[in-house]
């Protein structure tokens, strides 16, 4: 299989060598995306789908987890093309300068089959990991996430590469307090004292990096109150810091 | 006065010292020596019993900051300084042979602090070798430490706003482990 995504300035030529089986995704149809990819009833809930084309990304992007044999190539309006080693965890953006907060999708192709790698690219890859944080704290940006259960806490199971992203004191604070005990959204906003949006967005992120596993609330199991956090030395090293 | 000791810990060549350097408000005190295994690191001069600096927070609290030598016939030294210690961060240069095997053996030598969750692993050089990531070491260190959720970050040490992301983001563990109020909502 031979795909050319053509770039502004550039084309780069990308010969897998084995079978695959390869889906369209055409952003304006929504049900392609009910029909190909795990949409849990926030899809629904949430009217419809978020303004940002991040969102529709995050959709395609989110059921490979568990996966390794898929390569993504998305195209944007502007011109620019990611291209997403699944297996390696890589990626390349061809013909961008800068990774844009709310990018028109233009298509979304998934290639999956047996040990699907990107052969050889010249350019050296980013981090995957890194994308999908910006992708995950953008794309839903004033809602959890389509995929989460209406039902469930999160808790921490690995910690993003926050040397790596652009994030905010509380976004570190509030990661941290996910890795000692289980919470939904609102619960961790109420513990770390931050919006509600905030704590989603992070939730969103972590999900989509697969940084956060699913503990589904028990029936009985009352709701909780939680009080905020003391924010202790943390608070005062971060003013001292000038964070 | 309050005071909160960090360790800065790793092998010869992972940064420590530029850290500490990056972080402190005050001059470092170094105890800085000729390298007498430039086969290992090729650097002209080696810690051999500690660096130190600080950062002053209000009037009656410091956070002190301990580089340990990298050698392993200084670790009478580790064992000195980790009685006093509430947090590590453990370097590794991710060039040298076998880094996660390394990191996961310097992180054996500080069990307390690696299972009561206070240590964060800061990989530098990866500009130089890519390979292993982040998940790589997160894996190795889970497999060893099994129930551990140690923060991996890669780093450049010379970067004060990265190395103050990698003190905060520790610090914001330790304060997470502090005890929490929590009330059943009446039904």
């Amino acid at each position: 299989m031979v795909a050319t995504p053509v770039t502004g300035t550039r084309s780069v030529r990308l010969t897998f060598g084995f079978p695959m089986s390869s889906i369209d995704i055409n952003p304006d149809d929504v049900s392609t995306l009910l029909e190909h990819f795990t949409v849990v009833p926030a899809a629904t809930r949430s009217g419809g789908i978020p303004a940002t084309g991040w969102a529709r990304l995050a959709m395609a992007l989110h059921p490979l987890h568990g996966t390794s044999d898929a390569i993504v190539l998305v195209d944007l309006a502007d011109g620019s093309t990611i291209v997403i080693d699944w297996g390696r965890k890589d990626y390349w953006w061809h013909g961008a300068s800068v990774v844009p907060i709310e990018p028109t999708i233009t298509n979304v192709r998934l290639f999956r089959g047996a040990g699907a790698r990107l052969p050889y690219m010249i350019e050296q890859p980013d981090d995957l990991s890194t994308m999908l944080w910006h992708i995950g704290i953008h794309a839903f940006p004033n809602a959890i996430a389509w995929w989460f259960a209406d039902a469930a806490r999160y808790r921490l199971s690995g910690w993003p590469d926050f040397t790596s992203v652009a994030h905010t004191p509380d976004q570190v604070r509030m990661t941290a307090l996910l890795g000692t005990a289980p919470f939904t959204a609102g619960e961790l906003a109420a513990a770390a004292g931050v919006d509600l949006v905030d704590a989603q967005r992070l939730l969103n992120a972590l999900s989509l990096m697969a940084l956060v596993r699913e503990i589904p609330i028990e029936v009985g199991d009352e709701p909780t109150v939680i009080a905020e956090r003391p924010r202790g030395l943390f608070a005062r090293l971060r003013a001292r810091l000038g964070r | 006065m309050s005071e909160h000791v960090i360790l800065f810990a790793g092998p010869m060549g992972a940064g420590k010292t530029t850290a500490i350097q990056s972080l402190s408000e005050i001059e470092m005190v170094s105890t800085e020596a000729a390298n007498t295994e430039r086969h290992v690191v090729d650097k002209e001069t080696t810690t051999v019993a500690l660096d130190y600096g600080e950062i002053t927070i209000g009037d009656d609290e410091k956070v002190r900051l301990y580089g340990v030598p990298g050698q392993r016939r200084f670790d009478f030294m580790w064992a000195i300084l980790k009685e006093r210690a509430k947090g590590m961060v453990l370097l590794v240069n991710n060039d040298s042979p076998d880094p996660v095997a390394r990191a996961v053996e310097y992180l054996g030598s500080f069990t307390e602090l690696v299972e009561s969750g206070c240590a964060i692993v800061g990989i530098s050089r990866r500009d130089i070798a890519r390979s292993p990531g982040p998940s790589d070491y997160s894996a190795a260190i889970s497999a060893a430490f099994p129930g551990t959720l140690i923060p991996v970050f890669t780093v450049d040490p010379r970067d004060q706003a990265q190395m103050t992301t990698v003190l905060l983001t520790l610090i914001a563990t330790l304060d997470s482990r502090q005890p929490v109020s929590m009330q059943e909502v009446a039904p």
